[in-house]
């Protein structure tokens, strides 16, 4: 990767937050704001190949413009979607390691665990920025679960088209 | 890739993360001043795809909504026109007795322009240079609570919304002598908690902020009472509350300097 890549995929993780933030916070079901960074820093991983390394470089800048722009607790989201990141990446090819047919039967289940430890990560930073106690509402998690996992469907329809095109 | 090169990445991405982390304050609000035109843009386009998507999926509950409305406007009416008798008295007491009631707020008028995913906190386009100070509130034009100020950068400031979890107001149930805590749930919900058992509170009930707690003036609208929680073997009992606050269709909002 030249520094010309890493300049756009910087640029373009900083839009991506930027439309977190901005424009996808609006799409609420029941409250619930659907993570497009976590899904796309997810995807990106997932699709990439093995010896390529935007994916893991896109997680740290993912993390790095969600904690400039939120207001916990600096490196909490640079660590949650690193760590989301490098467990993608190892364990889909682990999975399998010819990745060609791309399947979301292995994409859902990683999505799903990932969520779940982005969710836990996420909650442990804001109670140590804010002083909150930990708080956990069930209906509240499966309810941000599902949704995320729906758009991450889509979405993994949409990427797999692209990257089967380049 | 080349070892070097190689190196060269990874130190450039860590240098990065090192001065974000030493200069985040002044970073943060270098970001807000040049990301704000384009956060702005994608705030006024999500709201406008996200209000068509709502009225495409939820086309029977605005309808049922609307019908809903429509009656409780038809009471208010009534009630406006019982209160404009009172107000005809009270205006002519309190020019007898020469006092002036009304108390003008200070107010600074603000926009939002961004929503956290993970938390209920807003973003609004003014800071400390306005006079923007933590912990004042966050209101509209009819008296609706939004929150509360956290924290304040020199252009920006982020603001708790009231539904933020764990953060809890005392209120009161507008005409009726009953106090109690609103507390945030996430996920832009609220909950009114430690009503006492004997308490009558019905579903319609509007709740107002409290003179009892400094977090706020007295008398701002909060939402109302959605549905009542009464279980025998808890001391106190809780109410669902329909929050009156709503991000998507709010273009301007007022933050009191003072109170």
């Amino acid at each position: 990767m030249n520094f010309k890549n890493l300049f756009i995929l910087l640029i373009s993780f900083y839009f991506l937050v930027l439309l977190q933030y901005g424009f996808f916070s609006q799409f609420t079901l029941r409250g619930i704001v659907p993570n497009i960074v976590l899904i796309s820093v997810c995807l990106l991983n997932f699709f990439e190949k093995k010896e390529r390394k935007e994916g893991i470089l896109g997680s740290v800048f993912a993390g790095l413009f969600l904690d400039i722009f939120s207001g916990f607790l600096f490196g909490t989201s640079i660590a949650a979607l690193l760590i989301v990141g490098i467990i993608f990446k190892r364990s889909h090819f682990m999975l399998k390691e010819s990745q060609e047919n791309f399947p979301l039967s292995y994409f859902l289940p990683l999505f799903v665990f990932c969520f779940i430890l982005y969710y836990f990560l996420i909650k442990v930073g804001i109670m140590f920025s804010y002083n909150f106690s930990f708080h956990f509402d069930f209906d509240s998690f499966l309810g941000a679960l599902s949704y995320n996992s729906v758009i991450a469907v889509i979405l993994f329809y949409l990427f797999k088209l692209i990257f089967k095109k380049s | 890739m080349k070892p070097v090169k190689k190196i060269s990445i990874i130190l450039i991405v860590f240098l990065l993360i090192v001065f974000s982390f030493f200069f985040r304050e002044g970073l943060r609000n270098s970001f807000y001043v040049v990301s704000y035109p384009v956060q702005s843009f994608f705030w006024n386009a999500g709201r406008g795809a996200a209000n068509f998507n709502e009225v495409l999926f939820n086309y029977q509950e605005i309808v049922e909504e609307k019908k809903d409305l429509e009656l409780k406007n038809w009471r208010l009416l009534n009630r406006v026109n019982s209160l404009e008798e009172l107000k005809k008295e009270n205006e002519i007491l309190r020019k007898a007795l020469e006092v002036d009631l009304k108390k003008d707020f200070n107010l600074e008028m603000v926009s939002l322009f961004g929503k956290d995913f993970s938390q209920d906190i807003v973003l609004i386009n003014k800071g400390k240079t306005d006079n923007i100070k933590e912990g004042l509130p966050l209101i509209n034009e009819y008296g609706v609570l939004y929150g509360k100020v956290e924290k304040v950068y020199d252009n920006f400031s982020q603001v708790f919304l009231i539904s933020n979890f764990d953060y809890s107001f005392d209120v009161k149930i507008q005409d009726k002598e009953i106090f109690a805590i609103a507390k945030g749930k996430g996920s832009l919900e609220v909950f009114l908690d430690l009503v006492p058992p004997e308490k009558n509170i019905e579903r319609g009930d509007v709740l107002i902020t409290s003179a009892l707690g400094d977090h706020f003036p007295k008398g701002l609208l909060v939402g109302e009472v959605k549905e009542v929680i009464k279980e025998d073997i808890k001391p106190f009992q809780k109410s669902e509350i329909n929050a009156f606050f709503d991000v998507k269709t709010t273009d301007n909002l007022f933050v009191l300097l003072d109170f």
